[in-house]
């Protein structure tokens, strides 16, 4: 597609979103997956003193794309289940939220704005880079860095203040959720596989949510989920996979 | 493309495997040419012949001491597109170094990179040069930069330092700037 | 595994392309306004494509100004005007001749392309082999077999393991490879048949087509490296597209044929980037094609002081046998005439130091000073006159 884009250097200046995905597979991989969900939450010092409650969450679009694997295990998106899994992704949050007693409101990107709307996405971007960063760095051990092995303290810097402002915010929520399911076909290819005692991989899930306080940038909390069960396409798994995310949240 | 595709892969794998270490705020050698004196501790992994340093992680800020890049040599090297890359060149004058550099950059990824102030700088003993840099990252955060630099014997010493225009840049600039008066260079 | 998907996908979603038909499978047409049903793999690919689009939208990598965007919409929508409400076009800061089509009907082209167009003759044949793929659906194509090829496969190397042949499923891969590639071809040749009748249609003189190509081949020749250029390496050969095309602009007939080229308008929507676009293909160093096109550009254009002094800086940049008599040679140019930058007379002051002509070199370094005295490296320049 982008050619230049497909040769990064190790020293590389780039920060792009897809790595999340990259970011997060790559944990998939080593992991041995088992059947139950598993998530591993940091938190900023601020969040174990201060709390604010009721608190206003500004939910970020939430980040959700369902996938069916195929009998060769390429992934193709359904746009179908997705749609589903963002509405069951959205009842859950906004169910889990109300028990945390905290209030939800939709974020909208600036519309006839240019101005505003780049710096919006400046800050979206920043996110994106400070999230692999989290996820590089306090996930992988292999990338840990001495200076932060008992810190967390990663922040998108003052210019969050911005959202705090136009929405009345307290907090920023981002979500970002992969969900994929094997085919009939690929269903077939695991038992063939089995039956010659060769373990394969199905489908997966995997996920990762922050919580941003809009007054500072600081990122004061951040989970990640992975896990070789789940479904987002049926409400009540949905709202399981929302809880383990989320329910560790300083809200 | 699938063979580009599957050699970035490899590539995250293998910068997967850089490993850091801590780096005390105590005189440093970077090189048998040069040393630094940095205010603050840092997390340090090498990269061939590059020194990476960073706080909060290499996307979000970085400084990056180059030690000796040689006639031929590339500035940060791409597995297998070498001859693609801007090389060095014995002899360079500041202006053109700065060239090198900007044009390194966007082989790597940056986008949009431009360059200011080019002026004399006194790189240890080193009579060198320093400028300034803005780009964005291939998705369109905003970045600035800081690079100073000598050529001795032929070769290039540099420092550069990288960080999100919002916030991570600023956050280590003025060590960064003391760090730079620190420099000390080995006749 | 899901890895290799995530990237064997982005690689489908954009068809890259420049641009007859074969025996394809029977695909219907997209329809104007049309959306594929939500429960179909089509849908999965658009909401893919859809995502690329915002990321693309919000890279601060895209040209935002008017004209030149309304420029290429506009021959969009006289190529086709039913698709043209559909079809969102993305001019992108990319110095490679490229443009690409997403399944979801947003185009990319890249600056490398627009600058390399003599004419939007050229252009809208390209952008007509982008159209091209949209409507004939190649995107799904491409994505089916690469999906069910690669799922034979998986079975074909189960069932040789079983048997104890796994070599066997090696060469199937091999086969598998191959069969996608011929399909690819086939899709460029029908985009580049699609591209070609609608440029003709529409009133552009149908000799521009292949010009396009016979270009682009001389700076592949030049440059001696055949995937070079990106676009050669999945597309059908050049020298078969530029005879295929000949034959199609010779077969219409005088009263059908276009006489359209639009030579200037193309040089004066694109002037004011000409400078940042040529020192993007610089910062390439592609330099063996750069040379072609410049020298093609001065041909087309005439001498513009631009066009020379970047000429002098390939060569300054370049330093082979020889090139610092050219860059010295293109500098003086540029600056006999108005309006030349006066960072020439910094690069011909580079190129006379570099040589030990100091005599040359203090002038050159004065002048720019001289030219220049707010000059963000004023002090730095100066320092080089110590230094001489």
């Amino acid at each position: 597609m982008n050619p230049d884009q497909k040769s990064l250097p190790s020293s590389s200046f780039l920060v792009e979103r897809s790595r999340f995905l990259v970011a997060l597979v790559f944990f998939g991989l080593v992991i041995i997956l088992s059947g139950c969900a598993q998530t591993q939450a940091l938190k900023a010092k601020s969040a174990m003193t201060e709390r604010i409650n009721p608190a206003v969450v500004l939910l970020i679009e939430p980040d959700v794309q369902l996938s069916v694997v195929t009998a060769s295990g390429l992934q193709e998106p359904n746009a179908e289940w997705t749609e589903i899994g963002r509405r069951n992704v959205a009842q859950a949050l906004e169910a889990l939220l109300k028990e945390k007693n905290a209030s939800l409101i939709a974020y909208r990107a600036p519309q006839n704005d240019l101005d505003r709307a780049h710096r919006h996405n400046q800050i979206m971007k920043m996110h994106g880079a400070v999230g692999v960063s989290i996820l590089n760095h306090k996930y992988n051990e292999m990338l840990a860095l001495p200076t932060k092995v008992d810190r967390f303290d990663w922040t998108l810097g003052p210019d969050t203040q911005m959202l705090r402002d136009e929405f009345g915010a307290d907090y920023a929520l981002f979500v970002f959720m992969r969900d994929s399911y094997a085919s009939a076909g690929r269903v077939a290819v695991i038992a063939v596989a089995a039956l010659l005692g060769v373990g394969m991989q199905g489908g997966m899930q995997l996920g990762f949510a922050s919580l941003v306080d809009l007054q500072t940038g600081e990122v004061v909390w951040f989970n990640r989920l992975i896990s070789g069960a789940g479904d987002l396409r049926t409400p009540e798994p949905a709202r399981q996979a929302i809880d383990s995310l989320l329910t560790d949240a300083p809200l | 493309m699938k063979t580009r595709a599957s050699i970035s892969i490899i590539v995250l794998l293998l910068s997967a495997c850089t490993h850091y270490t801590l780096l005390e705020p105590q005189r440093y050698q970077v090189s048998e040419v040069y040393s630094v004196e940095p205010q603050i501790q840092w997390n340090h992994a090498k990269q061939g012949a590059v020194e990476l340093w960073t706080v909060d992680g290499p996307l979000l800020q970085a400084v990056r001491l180059v030690n000796g890049v040689n006639e031929g040599d590339v500035l940060f090297p791409v597995f297998g597109q070498d001859k693609k890359l801007p090389q060095f060149r014995a002899g360079m004058s500041a202006t053109e170094v700065q060239e090198f550099v900007v044009d390194s950059m966007t082989a790597s990824g940056a986008a949009d990179v431009s360059s200011s102030n080019l002026r004399p700088f006194q790189f240890g003993a080193l009579p060198g040069f320093r400028f300034e840099m803005q780009f964005l990252s291939a998705d369109g955060l905003e970045f600035e930069g800081i690079a100073a630099g000598a050529t001795s014997e032929e070769k290039l010493y540099l420092i550069l330092y990288t960080g999100t225009r919002s916030h991570y840049f600023d956050k280590y600039k003025s060590d960064v700037e003391r760090m730079l008066q620190s420099i000390q260079t080995r006749a | 595994m899901l890895l290799r998907a995530t990237f064997v996908l982005s690689t489908i979603l954009g068809l890259s392309g420049c641009a007859t038909p074969q025996t394809l499978p029977d695909t219907a047409n997209i329809q104007p306004g049309e959306r594929p049903d939500i429960t179909t793999d089509e849908a999965g690919l658009w909401m893919a494509s859809e995502d690329v689009e915002r990321r693309l939208a919000a890279s601060g990598r895209v040209l935002t100004d008017p004209e030149i965007n309304a420029y290429v919409k506009e021959i969009i929508c006289r190529l086709s005007p039913e698709y043209c409400a559909d079809v969102r076009v993305y001019i992108v800061r990319t110095p490679h001749f490229n443009a690409s089509m997403y399944p979801s009907g947003f185009m990319q082209v890249w600056t490398g392309l627009i600058l390399r167009a003599e004419n939007e003759a050229q252009l809208a044949y390209v952008l007509g082999h982008e159209l091209g793929h949209y409507f004939r659906r190649h995107s799904i194509q491409q994505w089916r077999t690469v999906r069910d090829t690669a799922s034979a496969m998986t079975f074909f190397s189960i069932a040789t393991a079983m048997a104890g042949v796994g070599y066997v499923g090696d060469i199937g891969a091999l086969v598998a490879m191959g069969a996608l590639m011929s399909y690819s071809r086939e899709f460029e040749r029908e985009a580049d048949d699609v591209g070609f009748e609608m440029m003709s249609k529409a009133g552009y003189s149908p000799d521009e087509a292949p010009k396009i190509w016979q270009a682009l081949l001389q700076e592949r020749d030049a440059s001696g490296d055949p995937n070079q250029l990106i676009f050669f390496a999945t597309h059908p050969s050049t020298e078969e597209r530029i005879d295929t095309l000949k034959g199609l602009a010779t077969a219409v007939p005088a009263s059908a044929r276009g006489v359209d080229v639009g030579a200037e308008r193309h040089a004066k929507i694109t002037h004011p980037y000409l400078s940042e676009w040529l020192r993007d293909d610089l910062r390439n160093r592609k330099l063996a094609g750069s040379e072609i096109m410049l020298k093609r550009l001065i041909e087309n254009r005439g001498e513009r002081p631009e066009l020379q002094y970047f000429l002098g800086e390939l060569y300054r940049i370049r330093g082979d046998e020889g090139d610092a008599q050219h860059a010295v040679e293109a500098y003086t140019t540029a600056l006999g005439q108005k309006g030349a930058p006066a960072e020439a007379y910094r690069s011909l002051g580079l190129v006379h130091w570099r040589e030990g002509h100091t005599a040359e070199a203090r002038a050159a370094f004065e002048a720019y000073l001289r030219a220049a005295p707010k000059a963000s490296d004023y002090a730095m320049v100066k320092s080089y006159l110590d230094q001489l």
